[in-house]
């Protein structure tokens, strides 16, 4: 045999630019593995320095079209802890829906749209419509979901315009909140049958162990308030996050990566959210779980999808009891402008998103430090694929190619967000090959 | 039966904020896909169909040579090259690099710059190729998306609105915040396309659909400086998320052509 290279020249069925290159020697062993990322860098913290911190959860915004929505509510906590804002009960809660209505929305996006044609044969969503009528149509509908709360609350799916410093500058009123509920109590039933369809596909096996790292809070089931644990042990407030977290660059790649300072690789996303928050998830989704015998304790990435599932039930469900919850009275917040500097993380639906802002005095971004869930997870799935392709060495070039684009979308890379985020480099390492 | 039209999605340099409207189409997107052929969507499809094409949605703006080659691949293989979006159209907020020394922009950044590649400028598809149709938004719209592919499917000339933003807010009875609440609301020299979005949510716009038809722009200028803008407040309003559109970049240098916080 010779010496061979598979490629996927350009990753379909996920969100940005990226490549794999694997190289085997004749025997069949591998001998390089790259997760190319050709996404032009947008220096998104390099555009932030000397803007208004008003102006911030705009532009940051546009760093991902899929979740907008956790960029702006990182870069609020942050930026609120800097002025000293403490949002009343009600902008806290309705904040939470904001998020899990895009949680939705992306896992929707994720699960039907991207990653559920592998497990079934087809090349998209529209393909598998043929046979999947009914679930491709659940999928749409619990995708619509999500889109149409987050435009009930932000004034539009994509860069949402009412969350600002202190809560929203608009909210829907009482009655069209109890709309929502209506909305959201009549597509639990699509989440369910659509979660029940997922149980039981064959996933692939996973023989080797990892790390998972989430944002975690006795009360709830995180979202944006906690401390970020990791399932070695690690608890971390906000801005010890980067005393353990290590960014780094490779040649290949225009996104950074990041591994722990002991034990490197590790995985964030909703296996790790489900995995380490079990008990916190609404009741239904845990009862759910139960009945189908859904078990998250263990290493296999696959059941990613599965646990995107759970995320909706349970999402479809916190969601009616924030909406329930949240306080009629409208809060008014008002704050002087002041410098300083503070950290934020919150759960982004790929996983944990960490912001950290220093303003000056009259409220002028210093510095900005944004790191992506993508980020963090891209070191764990090139490990994914070291440890997958020596299983499949042996299968034509084509089907090992196609294996690992599997093994990449199943993570939900969001590429575009992994590439802006290169101001900070200055903290990177560029030794230590793993 | 006759050939259904081929139709493609790229992206460029961007967050595909404006290639997810086509899947936000929850309702219509199965219909879409009976009526037209999608011969090539990387995001959205694992089949992907060489061109040529008759219709190509382009994303992103363009930030490096690599997107210049793609480009040119794609007008090459395209009947109907429509830019959608603010990325696509101006160059996107990553734009706002362009006034910036690149040089110190990338060893401030980088401390191996070389190994990242790019231009010193975010610009949009038709400074390098010719382009057939510009819908604006930042996000694009996607009912103008809708529209556009409506009117090639009928073979009509797709209609593109030269209103503005106030127009809209007008339209929907708003309250006018530039007037009850003294905000400095760019409605007035903003594309119309969002139906007044941020009026309507009791913030003023912030011209994410980029500079209306003909805008008067020196009128509002002084309109903000009536309100009480600093000169550099102005210039941020239009170097925001729209920065090299034409007409905004001109009229910011006319208040601080200094880069920094002012």
């Amino acid at each position: 045999m010779h010496q061979s290279r598979v490629k996927v020249d350009y990753l379909t069925r996920v969100e940005g630019e990226g490549g794999i290159e694997i190289l085997l020697d004749e025997e069949r062993k591998v001998r390089e593995i790259k997760v190319h990322i050709f996404e032009p860098p947008r220096f998104f913290e390099g555009i932030l320095k000397g803007r208004r911190c008003e102006e911030v959860p705009d532009i940051v915004a546009r760093i991902c079209g899929i979740c907008p929505v956790s960029y702006q509510m990182a870069a609020l906590k942050a930026l609120e802890r800097i002025l000293g804002i403490k949002p009343g009960r009600q902008v806290r809660l309705l904040r939470k829906v904001f998020a899990l209505s895009q949680w939705i929305q992306s896992h929707s996006l994720h699960v039907f749209c991207l990653a559920l044609p592998d497990f079934l044969g087809y090349d998209d969503i529209f393909q598998m419509a043929g046979k999947h009528r009914d679930l491709v149509e659940r999928g749409l509908r619990l995708k619509k979901l999500g889109n149409d709360i987050t435009s009930m609350l932000g004034g539009r799916e994509v860069h949402p315009v009412s969350a600002v410093l202190g809560g929203f500058t608009k909210l829907p009123p009482r009655s069209l909140r109890e709309d929502l509920i209506t909305q959201l109590e009549a597509r639990q039933e699509d989440a369910h049958a659509a979660l029940e369809f997922i149980a039981g596909l064959a996933l692939p096996a996973w023989e080797g162990e990892r790390v998972f790292g989430a944002l975690s809070h006795p009360e709830e089931y995180a979202i944006d308030e906690g401390r970020w644990r990791t399932s070695t042990g690690l608890s971390l407030a906000p801005e010890e996050f980067p005393d353990y977290v290590e960014e780094f660059q490779v040649s290949y790649s225009n996104a950074l990566r990041c591994r722990l300072k002991d034990g490197p690789y590790y995985m964030v996303g909703p296996l790790a959210r489900v995995r380490l928050n079990f008990e916190q998830l609404a009741p239904e989704a845990q009862r759910a779980a139960l009945r189908l015998n859904l078990n998250f304790f263990h290493h296999n990435p696959y059941h990613s999808i599965v646990a995107r599932l759970l995320e909706i039930v349970h999402a479809i469900e916190a969601c009616c009891e924030y909406l329930e919850e949240a306080p009629e009275k409208e809060e008014t917040i008002s704050y002087e402008v002041k410098g300083g500097e503070a950290a934020s993380i919150v759960e982004a639906p790929r996983g944990s998103l960490f912001h950290w802002y220093q303003l000056n005095e009259r409220g002028f971004v210093q510095k900005a430090r944004i790191i992506a869930p993508t980020t963090q997870n891209l070191h764990r799935i090139e490990q994914d694929l070291r440890e997958l392709v020596p299983a499949i060495a042996g299968e034509p070039d084509g089907e090992i190619a196609r294996s690992c684009a599997v093994a990449v979308r199943n993570y939900d890379p969001c590429i575009s967000c992994a590439t802006h985020f290169l101001t900070k480099i200055f903290h990177s390492v560029f030794s230590r090959p793993h | 039966m006759k050939q259904k039209i081929k139709v493609a999605v790229f992206k460029f340099t961007s967050c595909s904020g404006c290639q997810l409207p086509f899947l936000n189409m929850e309702t219509e997107l199965l219909d879409l896909a009976e009526a037209v052929e999608i011969a090539c969507f990387a995001m959205a499809s694992s089949a992907v169909h060489p061109g040529p094409y008759d219709v190509a949605f382009v994303e992103g703006g363009i930030s490096c040579a690599r997107d210049v080659e793609r480009i040119k691949m794609v007008r090459e293989q395209t009947k109907i090259l429509v830019a959608i979006g603010n990325c696509a159209v101006h160059g996107g907020p990553q734009a706002l690099r362009n006034r910036l020394p690149f040089d110190e922009v990338k060893s401030a950044v980088y401390p191996q710059p070389d190994l990242v590649e790019g231009y010193p400028t975010s610009k949009g598809l038709a400074e390098y190729v010719p382009v057939d149709g510009f819908l604006e938004g930042c996000p694009v719209d996607k009912g103008h998306l809708q529209d556009y592919i409506v009117s090639v499917l009928q073979g009509k000339a797709p209609e593109v609105s030269t209103r503005s933003v106030c127009l809209e807010c007008k339209m929907k009875n708003n309250v006018c915040v530039i007037v009850a609440e003294g905000v400095a609301c760019m409605g007035v020299v903003t594309s119309a396309g969002c139906g007044a979005l941020c009026p309507s949510y009791d913030r003023g716009c912030y011209g994410c659909f980029g500079p209306s038809a003909d805008p008067n722009l020196s009128a509002f200028s002084n309109l903000c400086r009536e309100l009480g803008l600093t000169g550099d407040e102005v210039q941020r309003k239009y170097r925001y998320i729209v920065s090299n559109a034409k007409a905004f970049r001109e009229e910011a240098d006319k208040y601080a052509p200094k880069p920094g916080e002012g």
